[in-house]
């Protein structure tokens, strides 16, 4: 399901490929409940809890997630988020500086954390019977970070870094960056969660303080917890680190609409790089729209592995591209996109690789793909999510999307969604989406500068 | 092989010992090519048939080439095990190789080399490799040259495996939800036919280069490799190493990440680590940073490694040990990674270390071993350094070249 692009960014140094984000309910309070093996109860101060029992798991695995992702932030504060999220990191006035990893690494664990354009997450995979400290910690941390100016500073200019590292000087991540701030105009989704540079420059330790006080409370966060637990145990150390904690203002998301796009939107990047690249975006539903199964597997008709239709005609019978294929972010709150892309041979040109991919769209307009290419893609949607599902840090991660965009039960319509596709439906939205007028294409454009190398043996 | 009963997905790799450092200068890239070309067409399949078959369950097929060895692995939903072994057989077996398929997969590897360039942060790993071990054996990039990829030819390719697809080269590796009767059964009556013993691998033990390499480059970041020489596989003192190189660099809590990055926030990466080889090996910190600062992170890396022997603590061994016991625990959390593993030791040492055994001998490292170990990869004192990025060279030299000097 992840075919998407880089969107969430890890503390550390890790991207995941491709997930992303979703919509909160507002905190309905329910009566504590089994589904399965799922266990869910919401605290009186709004922060739900989700545990998810498996026997037969070696560790645990504990994520807190908060609606706190960039599309919260305010316009010239982009990147606040994941400024915030390495800032959690930075000590409480409990546990001191820099104690947090310390002390999950004492314990033979291991943590990080990510931010989306939705959500920002935090999690640790330990021995179940340590699971206490987890929890312990994470609730220290929702309310007392210390937040030091001098620290603040410096963690903005490692952040700086990190932009230079994953965008500027990576010239296919900088065009995918340009064509989703051309393509989106007034949806917050146009800026990156990294941030832009002007903007992380300006931003204060006083911005990140009051986002925090607003976001990070109970009932705009929920946790999950996964292994082989004793959900009474693990419900009761909950209740007491997290219950005490007060419910904060309500905050939401903000209602920003994005307004109908009238035409084709084409820009140029020029920077230094080998290779030219094309990326084309259709704005595209997210998953709570019954249309995103067919667009899921129309993604795997096109791009699902080398017997699909792009890879079969653009890499190997015309032999113009070097790489190419087609993508769907889905799993985020609010529409989002559906993107082809390509990468020519040598000698070969980019307004051909472009050419070939919009063909290989018509084409499934004309006439629906055949049964078993629909068979094919469905199969690898489905093992895909099963496989994924034999990490239990991966269980938990697909519990906490759905949750972000519309309830973690979502899980089980999906398989049956993606299960219930025709050939008729993905070639209606192939129709229904994928249009000129409501795409936005961009197009890099190498610029060579010479490389000199000095070799001095001592 | 190593069963997970829980688990929904079963890997089967199949590891042939020959990687990069095997070849001769002038088919340098040949082991990688022909991975490539595996993928090609069989005798009964063509590349589109194995790409359908492979694609309708759900499966992931693919290889991977390294210094050392090459892998080809399947991963499956457990009840399509077996047509997924019968697929990565019939191309270790019966692949064809056709000619035309050869010239085109030239270009395809020749744009692959031109994409490592595009990523810096990988771009300059290679050029450190190369400046150190020099540009036959093991310094010899896994993708190859331009010169060298136009010259293979199909008769190249039989000739490499005639060479190094021998069975004594041959592990096949298995990992996840299966019937151990049909695994062994379907193995002998494929990959167990083959009879073939190929070539020895006569290797040179590798030179240790301290050089210094500069390579100018317009790009955002300056990025830094810095190291010493490190260990073999076959040393007594692996977990030492491991254990020092943890408290060194490798996550958050490490010196240099600390001292580095958290206190003085002039890189968002820095990170070490220790990359052995049957014969050699390489202890090495990787950092990218702003062009102002490049002098500025050598010298402080430089200062905490030199630090290291009189400075390292008790609790950080303690800390360092609970680390190291965590991951390994947690990196046999997917079928694919314990396929991994279970390889690698029969690669390496021959014989299956379990988990238990393995704590076992991180617990047994002491504080004098840490010092010890130290003190010996430090002896000679000579850093190799490649620096890639928008810095100025001759300062850059000159401040390095002092930095060499102190140490003598």
């Amino acid at each position: 399901m992840n075919k998407g692009s880089v969107l969430i960014i890890l503390s550390v140094c890790v991207i995941l490929a491709g997930c992303s984000p979703g919509i909160k309910k507002g905190s309905t309070e329910t009566v504590p409940e089994w589904h399965d093996n799922v266990y869910e109860e919401v605290l009186p101060n709004g922060l739900k809890v989700i545990i998810v029992k498996d026997p037969a798991a070696p560790l645990a695995v504990f994520q807190i997630w908060y609606n706190a992702g960039s599309i919260n932030e305010n316009v010239g504060k982009t990147g606040a988020s994941h400024v915030l999220e390495h800032m959690m990191f930075k000590g409480t006035q409990k546990h001191g500086p820099n104690t947090f990893s310390k002390t999950i690494k004492r314990a033979g664990g291991i943590d990080n954390a990510g931010t989306s354009k939705d959500f920002v997450y935090y999690f640790q995979k330990l021995a179940p019977d340590r699971l206490h400290i987890s929890i312990e910690l994470e609730a220290d941390r929702m309310q007392n970070l210390i937040m030091d100016n001098a620290d603040f500073l410096s963690e903005r200019d490692v952040v700086m870094e990190e932009r230079r590292m994953r965008y500027e000087d990576d010239p296919q991540n900088l065009v995918y960056e340009e064509v989703v701030a051309t393509a989106f105009k007034n949806q917050p989704y146009r800026w990156p969660v990294i941030g832009w540079m002007e903007d992380l420059e300006s931003l204060t330790r006083d911005d990140l303080a009051a986002y925090y006080r607003e976001r990070y409370v109970p009932n705009n966060a929920f946790i999950i917890v996964a292994g082989a637990l004793d959900v009474k145990e693990t419900m009761a150390k909950i209740r007491e680190e997290f219950g005490v904690i007060p419910r904060g203002h309500e905050v939401g998301n903000p209602d920003i609409r994005e307004p109908v796009q009238r035409g084709e939107k084409r820009i140029f990047i020029k920077k230094e790089a080998e290779l030219p690249y094309v990326l084309s975006a259709y704005k595209a539903p997210n998953i709570l729209d019954e249309d995103s199964y067919a667009l899921d597997v129309l993604a795997g008709v096109l791009s699902g592995g080398k017997s699909a239709r792009i890879y079969s005609s653009l890499i190997d019978e015309k032999r113009i591209a070097l790489s190419a294929g087609a993508g769907y972010s889905n799993f985020n709150k609010y529409p989002f996109i559906f993107y082809l892309y390509g990468t020519p041979m040598p000698d070969k040109k980019i307004e051909d690789v472009e050419l070939a991919l919009y063909e290989e769209v018509e084409e499934i307009k004309d006439s629906p793909p055949a049964e078993r290419e629909v068979q094919k893609a469905k199969n690898q949607v489905e093992a895909e999510f099963i496989m994924n599902q034999d990490s239990i840090f991966y269980h938990a991660m697909v519990l906490g999307q759905f949750e972000m965009i519309g309830g973690w039960r979502l899980k089980d319509v999906y398989l049956e969604g993606i299960r219930n596709v025709t050939p008729g439906d993905v070639q209606r939205v192939a129709k229904k989406y994928l249009i000129e007028d409501r795409r936005t294409v961009g197009i890099l454009v190498p610029q060579k500068k010479p490389e000199t190398a000095q070799h001095n043996q001592k | 092989m190593e069963f997970a009963r829980d688990m929904h997905s079963v890997c089967i790799g199949i590891w042939v010992k020959v990687g990069a450092r095997n070849e001769t200068p002038g088919k340098s890239g040949i082991s990688h090519f022909l991975e490539h070309m595996f993928f090609k067409g069989t005798l009964s399949r063509s590349a589109q048939d194995i790409a359908i078959e492979i694609d309708s369950i759900g499966g992931e097929i693919n290889a991977v080439t390294s210094t050392e060895y090459t892998l080809f692995y399947v991963k499956v939903l457990e009840e399509f095990m077996e047509q997924a072994l019968d697929l990565l057989t019939d191309l270790i077996l019966h692949s064809t190789f056709p000619d035309a398929d050869i010239e085109k997969e030239k270009n395809i590897v020749y744009e692959e080399i031109k994409m490592v360039e595009d990523n810096p942060s990988d771009y300059v790993h290679e050029l450190f490799s190369k400046s150190i071990w020099g540009e036959e054996g093991l310094g010899q990039s896994v993708l190859g040259n331009e010169t060298t990829i136009r010259s293979f030819t199909r008769q190249d390719l039989l000739q490499h495996i005639n060479n190094h697809y021998g069975t004594e080269k041959l592990i096949v590796a298995c990992s996840g939800n299966f019937s151990e009767e049909r695994l062994v059964d379907h193995l002998n009556r494929t990959i167990g036919t083959i009879k073939r013993d190929g070539q020895g691998n006569n290797l040179e033990t590798p030179r240790f280069s301290g050089a210094l390499n500069i390579v100018t480059k317009d790009l955002s970041e300056s990025h830094i490799c810095l190291g010493l020489k490190g260990l073999s596989y076959k040393s007594d003192n692996k977990y030492v190493m491991h254990l020092l190189n943890t408290i060194l660099g490798a996550g958050i809590s490490s010196r240099l990440f600390q001292n580095i990055r958290e206190k003085r926030g002039l890189v968002y990466s820095v990170y070490s680590y220790h990359m052995a080889y049957f014969d050699a090996g390489l202890w090495a910190v990787y950092a990218g940073t702003d062009r102002k600062h490049v002098s500025e992170v050598i010298n402080l890396t430089v200062d905490e490694i030199r630090n290291l022997p009189k400075s390292v603590s008790a609790e950080e061994l303690g800390r360092a040990k609970a680390q190291l016991k965590g991951n390994l625990l947690l990196a046999l959390e997917s079928t694919s990674n314990k396929m991994t593993n279970i390889a690698k030791q029969e690669i390496y040492y021959g014989k299956y270390f379990s988990p238990d055994e393995i704590i076992q001998m991180v617990e047994a490292v002491t504080l004098d071993n840490l010092r010890a170990l130290a003190d010996e990869l430090l002896r000679e004192d000579r850093f190799a350094l490649t620096v890639y990025g928008p810095v100025d060279k001759e300062k850059l030299r000159m401040s390095c070249e002092l930095m060499q000097k102190q140490a003598g």
